[in-house]
């Protein structure tokens, strides 16, 4: 009952700060209150889960799969929790002050609605309501991408929607081939159906939906839309964007895997193009000096991990991705924020002019820091956990060349972090003196906040990764996995 | 977890805590500055008496701090016995003497209380990594040190230009030597354990040490500076003196070969570990010593040295037997000893003379007199020379060799007899040309002797080193006996350590190395030697490949997001369809089934507005003739008995065209009027796109219908949901939540719209525009159409119409009202804002879909009644329909927000000039 | 029916397609509406459509009635095609109002193009423009 109350939370707080339309310092208080409420009924979910219930929700009465069910297992609780948690820190961190009156009252709604839609899609047990869902949180991230009202955000905003409208037709086309094979469109009932259905139709609507799907987690090559976007985003939002949004093709994907077992051609190409694009995401980012755009082909490089973990068809491989995308959106997020305070203490995007001399600098170093060694993989940070387990399971299932592109891979996303320390934290004599930065405040809140989340997320590897075994099981249930491994 | 753990295990644990604590300090209270190389000796020093308690009360075992990671291998628990206890004394030890300089050294500085508080970390890495258990244990803090190891590089960076680059290097090529051997460790667990101790009781089939020892080898050699992997070390000078002396003589570059010495009872047994270990480490013997002759700079000298150093005891261990690994470990404790003595002396000499140049040094005998006796000692050391600890260990190392196989042995003879020549030559130069002679500059003639903290570890390791050499028999009983046997896991049967042997192969070698070391040198006369083509060197080697990585990164950036977009919109669509194409053959079902004469005639009308859209000019056409084939789908949906559709496919049909209508005014001016017409390259994607889709419809209709769901809505709409029109059932019951969620991406988008607005508008409002003919007729034509609309909501449950087609017909009245009246008599006519009426439409669904749970229903239940009062007449209410009127408001008020913003947008302000209609 | 509906959706998709390729933003955004109306008939024929229709009057039985719920999938797609629709006309319509052309092109990186106009105060999006 109360998950129906806790998915409505974040759309009733949207229509109040539309309705009421208060200053920015009140609907950030709001805000702040409302994600302080959900981050704690989230934390219940996930601990209710953690037993291996399972919490449903059948909407207007009607049993599945005649009617939408909210199916909450352990992934959607993980997912659910982390977003609570970057919504949180992506509102401490917007601030009137920082960021001018007029950006944060304009986007506290639309993060509560793109929350919104993100818990329907994490919950949902249906297929066509999470395209409902996704289709929501793609609007409202319309919204949040035009904030800044400059020309350049519209300019780069416009092949954003074209892309994700064509991905859109794709997952509907897609859909509705499943429907047609499967009777329902009812995720768990799909499983037990699907297995006898005619292997065209059916390999043709899941390459649909994998297609829709690789397109909203920025695989390799269809990722041209987060480089073009991303710079332009206000920070903390671009933070929220890079934190979860590509997380959603991500879910849907986890979330479809026992669908796709039946069609392993599916898996092997999204391993393969992980892997790629593992490799060539970081190398695009290696040669960057704008932040962001270095930043979004990073997530380009690290989702590529995901995905290729992903694609090995092995229940550690499924742990393996989960728990990376866990670290990478925490880190991630992180290194979005300190890209933030960054640039608004030099006022440029571009590493070559940065050179942070202010008080604090000791402490968004030392975030960046904690960042962008979990983000290389250097022990004992989350990253570490996330890449030994990726490495593990690609390992384990024989896959030399993509252990290969993943070694290469890792280096050189070193070899970019140290690029980003060097600029922006340790100028030599030879860089001379940087013309000087405009007079921005420090508010170091939000990145403290971060560098805790990604300590105690390190120190907690082995129970978050437990957990991550656990749903990655808890997803075969049903189907069993050929081969299950791990 | 931590319930188990005993006191030792604190203990342990403490042994690595202490200098994480001292780093703390130092880190946090600036007042510690003048005091930090007390601080951090201090800690040494508790971690060396720990060190010191275990190994006195004979210690051994694995201990478990903490279950980290089950699920993942890693486990933080701690292996304690004699042979890690020695090394981690070792460690401590160093570590106490190198912090006492470097306190001396940085004198009261705040860098320098960083720099001694990064060291402290460093060195808990070190002792971690040294008692590890657990394999990947090890592995964090192998890369600890590393991370510690690039902070500490870049100490000078505001002082020095290259600090970054070597630092870079450093970290970036251990940590790619580091990839595979978590990979080998990965494969250790997987095939034995991931704990050192299970390991060991293990007997693993060579296949498998094979591969483990390949995998684990490239961060042996890159951590210990092997050829070719070896550049980075003497770029790693960079770093202050203190610096160098710990990490890159006597502590982090032996990471390596500990580890060699750790996995030798696991992995020994292959083949390769000798085929590989003996050339590359005598290659690097070789190597190192070349070009520590040619080097002017004592650290550098000392730096290149420690690579030929590092080579003979990689040789060494690789010989691959017990007695063989008792030398390396020999050789291994010798040479930490006299390395950190002699970087902390070239510490002090430069700190004397203000020099570390040979072609400026000189006559320091006089000046310094008691860094001159201990570096003596420590030279001889490391020279060989009896009757120090570094000829001891020679003589062990060569005894070794003795026993070898005849090609093993002449190679590594030769390897280690070369090296060690040039080890004399290139030690006489440095210690002649130091101290020697007469000064060279105005810095050495000035010279005075440094202070105590300079002094004090010269000492005490120049005296360890003649101690170690002259008590032989004592290292032998309490030193190397029982560390070796820890440390190799079994007794090892072994000739006692002497000084003196009597006249064997070993002792006339090592003299014959001296003589030919003393005329090299006498040869060399002080020159040095050429290095080799600079473009070949290492540095610039990795330097290039960043570069050309780098720039071929920017091609990669090029292609992944600077292509034209229309690229990677047909990537996506072939991406999606490729699929679907062995379908194809069911565009055979063409010829199966039956046309119907109104299909074949929508059809051409259809064909028509297509080919006008694409080769007619005109932007005009072209908003019409979307309309058009937006009304011949409709007219398909009419033929497929879908009535709910056909109404909203019209009136969204005619809401595009309004929208499309009014934007084009704008964008109009942006985009050629000339007609599309016909691209090739373009029809030859689409073309067979378009085939996929109809083979998918076809393929489709093959299909049986899976009669569950259709038979159930069927009979559940007019029972339960007391309705008849299933559709409209469902969507406002069965699927009421699509319907909600879907409600709420039409008001974002309206209000996205006037977001995209924002400050285009006139502010005036737009006045009325219509003729007086048309004003009338409008006046007539609304009320109507708003009745209908409300009509459509009211009926919707039993026949087509419903909420959507409601709210649209409703937002359709109000443009037509905008086009007659003007927005102005609009806005004062309608006393709520558009947006705020939308907005409260959301409202009105979630307390629609609240009011259930107050009956403890899941949301969006609905109820449904009959109302009949006093029997007179019967009404039927429905909650659907407070649901429905949510979804009205949402949509009606949005569209006509949206409408309005765009609307009042006058057509002659800054940008386009568009032209009007 | 079939048939006819193979055929348009061949029709819509084809011209679709070559729309979305073209180089101006316009006429994507009028292949994008193509492309819908393909897909929307794409997953209505999934109900095997062509019985009669879904809205049962209260003599007839359940003979020969289509299956609803693709209908109800495809009024929802129409209504999201439509806002997303109305959405990129307009922010079409607010690029030109700044003078910026419809062609297609990539992105351009840099700072270049970035009017440092973040927060500009101007019209609240829910206030009408005065009333």
């Amino acid at each position: 009952m109360s998950l129906a109350l806790f998915f409505l939370t974040p759309l009733a707080t949207a229509c109040l700060l539309w309705l009421w339309r208060p200053t920015a310092r009140l609907s950030r208080q709001i805000s702040l209150i409302a994600s302080a409420v959900l981050i704690v009924w989230a934390a219940t979910i996930v601990a209710r889960c953690g037993d291996g219930e399972v919490l449903v929700h059948t909407f207007g009465n009607w049993t599945a799969p005649f009617g939408v069910v909210f199916v909450v297992d352990r992934l959607g609780a993980l997912f659910i929790l982390l977003q609570t948690l970057l919504l949180f820190v992506a509102l401490v961190a917007l601030r009137p002050e920082a960021h001018g009156e007029n950006t944060v009252i304009r986007a506290h709604p639309p993060l509560m609605i793109a929350t919104f839609g993100l818990f329907g899609a994490f919950m949902t047990g249906d297929l066509f309501n999470l395209f409902v869902m996704v289709e929501l949180v793609l609007v409202s991230s319309y919204m949040l991408i035009q904030i800044p009202g400059t020309r350049r955000s519209l300019v780069s905003a416009i092949p954003m929607i074209v892309i994700n409208t064509v991905a859109s037709a794709l997952f509907i086309a897609g859909l509705g081939l499943l429907y047609g094979i499967g009777g329902s469109l009812n995720i768990a009932d799909l499983i037990t159906h699907i297995g006898e259905a005619p292997g065209g139709l059916r390999l043709a609507a899941l390459g649909m939906l994998v297609a829709a799907f690789a397109t909203k987690a920025a695989l390799v090559p269809l990722c041209f839309w987060m480089p073009a976007t991303y710079p332009t985003l206000s920070a903390p939002v671009a933070a929220l964007f890079a934190g979860i949004m590509t997380k959603l093709g991500v879910y849907a994907l986890l979330r479809i895997s026992p669908l796709l077992s039946h069609e392993p051609v599916l898996f092997t190409t999204l391993m393969w193009l992980g892997g790629f694009s593992a490799l060539l995401g970081v190398l695009a980012a290696l040669s960057q000096y704008e932040m962001r755009r270095l930043l979004s082909f990073h997530s380009v490089s690290q989702v590529g991990y995901i995905v290729l973990a992903f694609g090995l068809q092995t229940v550690f491989g499924i742990a393996a991705a989960i728990f990376f995308a866990l670290h990478h959106s925490l880190v991630k997020f992180t290194l979005y924020l300190v890209a933030d305070e960054l640039e608004r203490a030099n006022n440029t995007q571009d590493l070559r002019q940065m050179d942070f001399r202010r008080p604090g600098k000791v402490i968004l170093a030392t975030a960046f820091g904690l960042a962008a060694f979990a983000l290389a993989g250097i022990p004992p940070l989350s990253g570490f956990f996330g890449k030994l387990a990726v490495f593990r399971a690609t390992f384990e299932s024989g896959e030399w060349i993509g252990l290969a592109l993943l070694i290469l891979a890792s280096v050189f996303t070193l070899a970019s972090m140290l690029k980003i320390w060097r600029f922006a934290f340790q100028r030599t004599p030879v860089d001379g003196a940087v013309v000087s930065s405009s007079a921005s405040t420090f508010y170091p809140t939000a990145v403290i906040m971060m560098s805790v989340l990604i300590v105690l997320f390190s120190l907690s590897a082995g129970p978050v990764f437990n957990y991550a075994m656990a749903a990655a099981e808890q997803l075969y249930l049903v189907n069993g996995l050929p081969g299950g491994g791990g | 977890m931590l319930a188990d753990v005993t006191l030792l295990t604190w203990l342990a644990t403490g042994i690595v805590l202490m200098p994480v604590l001292s780093a703390v300090l130092l880190f946090a209270r600036r007042e510690f500055s003048a005091h930090a190389g007390l601080v951090g000796a201090a800690a040494s020093g508790l971690s060396l008496s720990l060190i010191v308690y275990l190994l006195v009360t004979q210690v051994q075992g694995v201990y478990v701090l903490w279950e980290w990671a089950p699920d993942l291998n890693v486990i933080l628990s701690w292996r304690l016995n004699q042979g890690t206890l020695a090394i981690a004394a070792l460690v401590a030890f160093v570590g106490v003497l190198v912090m006492h300089f470097a306190g001396a050294y940085f004198g009261d500085s705040h860098k320098g209380r960083r720099a001694i508080a990064t060291l402290s970390l460093f060195q808990a890495s070190m002792l971690g990594l040294i008692l590890a258990d657990n394999l990947f244990v090890l592995f964090t803090f192998w890369e600890l040190t590393g991370l510690c190891s690039f902070f500490l590089i870049n100490t000078d960076a505001d002082k020095r230009d290259d600090t970054f680059a070597a630092a870079q290097q450093a970290l970036i090529v251990t940590v790619g030597g580091a990839l595979p051997m978590l990979l080998g460790f990965i494969y250790l667990a997987s095939v034995g354990s991931a704990s050192l101790t299970e390991l060991y009781a293990l007997e693993l089939p060579v296949a498998a040490q094979t591969i483990a020892f390949l995998l684990i080898l490239p961060g042996v050699l890159t951590k210990s500076a092997q050829v070719p992997l070896h550049f980075w070390l003497p770029g790693a000078m960079a770093a202050p003196t203190p610096i160098s002396a710990y990490l890159h003589s006597a502590t982090m570059v032996k990471a390596g070969l500990i580890l060699l010495i750790f996995m030798f009872p696991v992995v020994g047994g292959t083949w390769w570990w000798s085929a590989l270990l003996v050339p590359i480490g005598g290659f690097t013997c070789i190597w190192g010593s070349y070009r520590a002759l040619g080097q002017d700079d004592i650290k550098l000298l000392m730096a290149w040295s420690t690579v030929s150093q590092l080579g003979l005891m990689a040789l060494t261990i690789g010989l691959g037997t017990d007695l063989a690994i008792r030398a390396g470990i020999l050789y291994l404790f010798a040479h930490a000893l006299f390395k950190a003595g002699l970087f902390i002396s070239v510490g002090g000499i430069d700190h004397a003379a203000h020099t570390r140049l040979l072609t400026q040094l000189g006559g320091l005998r006089k000046k310094t007199p008691a860094l001159f006796w201990f570096v003596l000692v420590l030279s001889g050391s490391m020279a060989g020379l009896p009757p120090f600890a570094g000829f001891l260990s020679k003589e062990l190392v060569l005894e070794k060799l003795m026993m070898m196989e005849p090609l093993i042995h002449d190679f590594a003879v030769t390897a280690i007899v070369l090296g060690s020549i040039g080890t004399v030559a290139y030690t006489s130069r440095f210690f002649l040309g130091t101290f020697a002679g007469s000064p060279r500059s105005e810095g050495a003639s000035k010279a005075h002797s440094p202070g105590f903290g300079f002094l004090l570890a010269p000492a005490i390791l120049a005296a360890l080193s003649l101690a170690a050499g002259v008590g032989a028999q004592w290292v032998d009983l309490w030193f190397l006996e029982p560390v070796s046997r820890a440390l190799v896991g079994w007794e090892i049967e072994a000739p006692k350590l002497a000084l003196w042997h009597g006249i064997t192969t070993p002792l006339l070698l090592t003299a014959g190395i001296l003589t030919a070391g003393w005329l090299l040198f006498r040869r060399l006369a002080g020159r040095g030697l050429p290095a080799g083509p600079e473009a070949f060197s290492g540095p610039v080697l990795f330097e290039r490949f960043l570069t050309s990585s780098q720039a071929i990164g920017g091609r990669v950036s090029h292609v992944l997001a600077g292509l034209s977009p229309s690229i990677y919109f047909g990537l996506l669509l072939v991406f999606g369809l490729v699929w679907s194409v062995p379908l194809s053959g069911s565009l055979s079902g063409f010829f199966n089934h039956s046309w119907s004469f109104g299909g074949i005639l929508v059809l051409i009308i259809q064909f028509l507005a297509i080919a006008g859209l694409i080769l007619l000019p005109g932007r005009l056409a072209r908003v019409f003739l979307l309309s058009v084939v937006g009304f011949t789908v409709a007219l398909l949906y009419r033929l497929l008995h879908a009535p709910d559709i056909v109404l909203t496919q019209l009136l969204v049909e005619v809401l595009t065209a309004t929208f499309f209508a009014l934007a084009i005014r704008f964008i109009a001016s942006q985009e050629s009027p000339l007609p599309i017409g016909l691209n090739w390259a373009r029809l030859a994607i689409a073309l067979p796109i378009g085939l996929i889709g109809a083979a998918l419809v076809f393929a489709l209709s093959a299909q049986p219908p899976d009669p569950r769901l259709p038979d159930y809505y069927h009979e559940a709409a007019p029972s339960i949901a007391k309705g008849l029109n299933v559709v409209n059932v469902i969507l406002g019951d069965f699927r009421g939540l699509d319907t909600l969620v879907e409600t709420v991406v039409v008001i974002l988008a309206a209000l996205g719209v006037g977001g995209l607005l924002r400050g285009e508008q006139s502010g005036r409002g737009s006045k009325a525009q219509g003729s007086f003919m048309a004003q009338q007729l409008t006046r007539l034509i609304l009320p109507l159409a708003f009745l209908l609309a409300l009509a459509l909501l009211l009926k919707g449950h039993n026949a087509p119409g419903g909420g959507f087609v409601s709210g649209l017909s409703f937002a359709v009245a109000a443009i037509l009202s905008f086009a007659a009246f003007g927005t102005q008599k609009f806005r004062t006519r309608i006393p709520v804002e558009p947006e705020r009426l939308a907005l409260f439409g959301a409202v009105v669904l979630i307390i629609s879909a609240l009011i259930p749970m107050t009956r403890g229903e899941p949301m969006l239940t609905h109820w449904h009644g009959v109302f009949s009062p006093m029997g007179l007449f019967t009404i039927k209410w429905s909650t659907t329909l407070f649901f429905e009127i949510g979804v009205v408001l949402a949509i009606a008020g949005g569209l006509t927000a949206a409408a309005i913003k765009l609307w009042e947008i006058p057509n002659d302000q800054s940008g386009s000039g568009g032209k009007t209609r | 029916m079939i048939p006819v509906v193979a055929t348009s959706v061949f029709l819509l998709l084809a011209a679709g397609v070559y729309l979305l390729l073209q180089k101006s933003w316009l006429r994507v955004v009028i292949g994008l509406g193509l492309i819908s109306h393909a897909m929307h008939l794409i997953l209505l024929s999934s109900g095997r459509p062509g019985g009669l229709a879904p809205v049962l009057l209260a003599s007839a039985g359940i003979e020969g009635v289509t299956d609803p719920l693709p209908q109800a999938f495809v009024l929802t797609a129409i209504v999201i095609a439509m806002a997303m629709t109305i959405y990129l006309f307009a922010a079409m319509a607010a690029l030109a109002r700044r003078g910026k052309r419809m062609d297609v092109e990539p992105v351009p990186d840099g700072d270049e193009d970035r009017e440092t106009e973040p927060d500009q105060p101007g019209l609240e999006d829910n206030e009408g423009s005065g009333s």
